[in-house]
């Protein structure tokens, strides 16, 4: 096992990884907007240092409380010739099993990190995920890296249980800031085995809102040694209608964050808007899925802002009427700003008294 | 004067243009994804023939009723070798004067466009626009290119007239700048474009930092400049007085250099009250209270105006601000006084009222 370390931070792999410390870059520098001190960067390859102003201001931006912090660093010619091959971040979710599929002449190997969405300290779901991965790279003829990150799980302390679900520990600007940066570090510190990595896109072009993983940023993170490439601006029925097409890769899908014992819980919004995109698109029944999903499951998903653009794509997709009313009646309830639908008397009222709320606010707003 | 046409489309300076055609690629592909017709491109250059998918799934993805068209082209044998020089595509407006500023050492020539935002056939207006460029070309040392196009307006149309654009102006206009610089390819090897919009706003916009990049060809870099916010723009411009009093900002072409009395203008004086700059020469002295709350606020809009509510503005455009910003997060029509308007406020509010009541059924 090799091991790369900054600050407290490491990288681990039984792959080589980089020599130099450039990798911890991404993390130094989102640290540093985040907490509002000057970046200490040391050695920085020409083609990153020319980039670095740009990605600080579009931290700034991003990250509320964000700082144009100053940049401090040294130009090195000692950034080491790219080496062939080609990576794709590999989650075995939908947007990196797209791009697995769209890029499989050129692809020759998949990245799986333990550290990210699942806890260091929860075993059994990662070995369960890197079957699955295993499996799937087997089917696709690709190598599969396992690589190991403390960064989310272990710092500033180590992941409780409560209420049988992980409690997620701060990181600088939230983890939907910090995933991106934390991507390029693992792309950098694989330097040794890879000379351009794709990270597969979690939105489509149509929805650019601030998130750490954007084909605006991850491009800038390239380095002379190792291209980073986002991938798949299409949106999510575009993936889903590809990766049906491939039955060995639809049943090691991998979407559930919630790491609830199963391999997806079926529950979750993320799994219910997946399953429903399946459904919209004839896949009745699909292995990596528990067959929970119904109309009444479908109601009482709660949506934000980042996840309603999605749901708004399945009202086009063309689902069985009760389905395409339920996702119809999840998406007004959250743009009326209500509480879920839950078909219990109680939860009845309570809508009706935030409707009776919101009304008295839009009369009153004229007064103002 | 020189000219490059393409299909009727074309593009007239003193200065020398492009020898191929590759300048109107942006223009035909942006076409081809409105219109849903495969894109025929002719010979394009090795770097932008590896991007122009993603410009195109970009496109598809951001223009109502855009298609994932088929893109017919060949990749061109000869490139041409980057001429040396350094251009800012340049309107008088805050974003050119911040980036033309920003980048005074190393910018050479400054690029006006005739035909963008002023119809071709207002000659008034744009002898105006073009004499306080040169003002400013001359004050910062630079050359002042000036360049006509028929992309936008039609010549002997009237300017009341709608242009003819495949899409919408604010989608279009991000191709025409492409199309402008690629044409212009042999005064420059790189050429900067001011950002619009700050990199906390990426809502879709033909002139973007994520778009604006991919047309570089080998011979031209196309740099997205600036994704500051207008503030911190205003904060660097206040203290380049001779660049303040050339700001030209009005869309509006009613004759004046700024009319003083559109969203946009009003804005900007707005901004400039909150740094503490009471009196602008470029703008006329129309900046009350009770004309801030009349604006009608727009999504694309509301954004500079939240930026803009600040509390060093005196307290009676302070809350008119907020009036107007209110207003329009209501879904409420603008407060002027009167009090037929002021009926009409409240029955947009028992409107909006209903709704969010009968809300609670769907």
């Amino acid at each position: 096992m090799n091991r790369v370390t900054d600050q407290g931070l490491w990288i681990e792999s039984d792959l080589p990884l980089s020599g130099t410390s450039q990798w911890a870059i991404p993390l130094r520098l989102v640290w540093a907007v985040s907490e509002g001190e000057a970046a200490d960067l040391g050695s920085v390859s020409p083609l990153l240092a020319g980039n670095l102003e740009t990605i600080r201001d579009i931290y700034a931006a991003w990250i509320d409380g964000g700082h144009r912090i100053p940049l401090n660093y040294q130009f090195t010619s000692d950034f080491g010739a790219p080496v062939k091959g080609v990576s794709v971040f590999f989650s075995g979710g939908v947007d990196s099993f797209y791009s697995l599929i769209k890029h499989r002449d050129e692809v020759d190997n998949l990245v799986l990190v333990n550290g990210f969405d699942v806890p260091l300290a929860d075993t059994k779901t990662f070995a369960q995920a890197e079957v699955q991965a295993r499996e799937a790279a087997r089917i696709f003829e690709k190598q599969l890296i396992v690589v190991r990150i403390n960064l989310r799980w272990e710092r500033p302390s180590l992941p409780i249980m409560t209420n049988l679900r992980w409690e997620w520990p701060h990181v600088p600007g939230g983890w939907g800031m910090y995933h991106g940066a934390a991507l390029a570090a693992i792309a950098q510190a694989l330097a040794p085995n890879h000379g351009k990595v794709y990270i597969a896109s979690s939105h489509s072009y149509a929805d650019l809102h601030p998130h750490a993983s954007h084909p605006l940023l991850d491009p800038l993170w390239s380095t002379e040694a190792v291209q980073i490439v986002h991938d798949g601006g299409e949106t999510r029925m575009d993936k889903l209608r590809t990766v049906i097409q491939y039955p060995e890769a639809l049943s090691r899908l991998r979407v559930c964050f919630e790491n609830l014992g199963d391999y997806n819980c079926g529950l979750c919004e993320k799994c219910v808007r997946t399953m429903l995109g399946l459904r919209a698109l004839g896949v009745d029944r699909c292995a990596a899925f528990p067959d929970t999903l119904t109309p009444k499951l479908v109601r009482e998903q709660e949506l934000n802002s980042d996840n309603v653009l999605l749901w708004r794509e399945l009202l086009r997709a063309g689902l069985p009427p009760a389905f395409h009313a339920a996702v119809r009646s999840t998406i007004h309830t959250y743009d009326a700003d209500l509480p879920l639908r839950t078909g219990k008397f109680k939860r009845g009222v309570k809508r009706w008294l935030y409707a009776a709320r919101n009304a008295g606010k839009a009369l009153i707003s004229a007064a103002n | 004067m020189n000219r490059v046409t393409y299909q009727g489309v074309w593009i007239e300076s003193d200065v020398p243009l492009a020898n191929t055609l590759q300048w109107s690629i942006p223009l035909r592909l942006v076409k081809a994804v409105a219109e849903g017709e495969a894109a025929n491109l002719g010979s394009v250059s090795p770097l932008l023939a590896s991007n122009l998918e993603t410009i195109r799934d970009i496109y598809a993805a951001w223009i109502d009723g855009g298609h994932r068209i088929p893109l017919n082209f060949e990749k061109s044998p000869n490139i041409a070798v980057a001429a040396g020089g350094v251009s800012l595509l340049f309107s008088g407006g805050v974003d050119s004067f911040y980036s033309l500023i920003k980048h005074r050492d190393e910018v050479e020539n400054l690029v006006l466009v005739h035909g963008f935002d002023i119809p071709l056939a207002d000659t008034a207006t744009f002898a105006l626009t073009e004499a306080q460029a040169r003002e400013a070309a001359r004050l910062f040392g630079k050359r002042l290119i000036v360049v006509r196009t028929n992309m936008h307006w039609e010549e002997t149309a009237s300017y009341l007239e709608k242009p003819r654009i495949p899409c919408n102006w604010g989608m279009y206009h991000g191709a025409a700048l492409a199309a402008v610089a690629l044409a212009l390819a042999p005064n420059q090897g790189k050429i900067y474009i001011a950002s619009t919009y700050s990199y906390a706003d990426l809502h879709p916009w033909g002139s973007h930092p994520l778009l604006d990049p991919l047309w570089s060809t080998e011979e031209l870099h196309l740099v997205h400049d600036g994704g500051e916010t207008r503030m911190e723009k205003l904060r660097v411009l206040i203290q380049h007085p001779e660049a303040l009093a050339r700001l030209r900002v009005c869309w509006e072409n009613l004759g004046d250099y700024n009319c003083g009395l559109c969203e946009k203008c009003i804005r900007t004086v707005l901004g400039l009250r909150a740094l503490g700059v009471d009196r602008c020469a470029a703008f006329p002295d129309t900046l009350t209270p009770q004309i801030v709350r009349q604006q009608e606020l727009s999504h694309d809009t509301v954004r500079y105006w939240r930026e803009f509510l600040c509390p060093s503005l005196p307290p009676a455009l302070y809350a008119a601000v907020r009036s107007a910003i209110h207003s329009y997060d209501a879904g409420l029509p603008p407060r002027t006084g009167k009090f037929k308007r002021e009926v009409k406020r409240w029955l947009y509010a028992a409107r909006n009222a209903g709704r969010a009541l009968m809300a609670a059924y769907g």
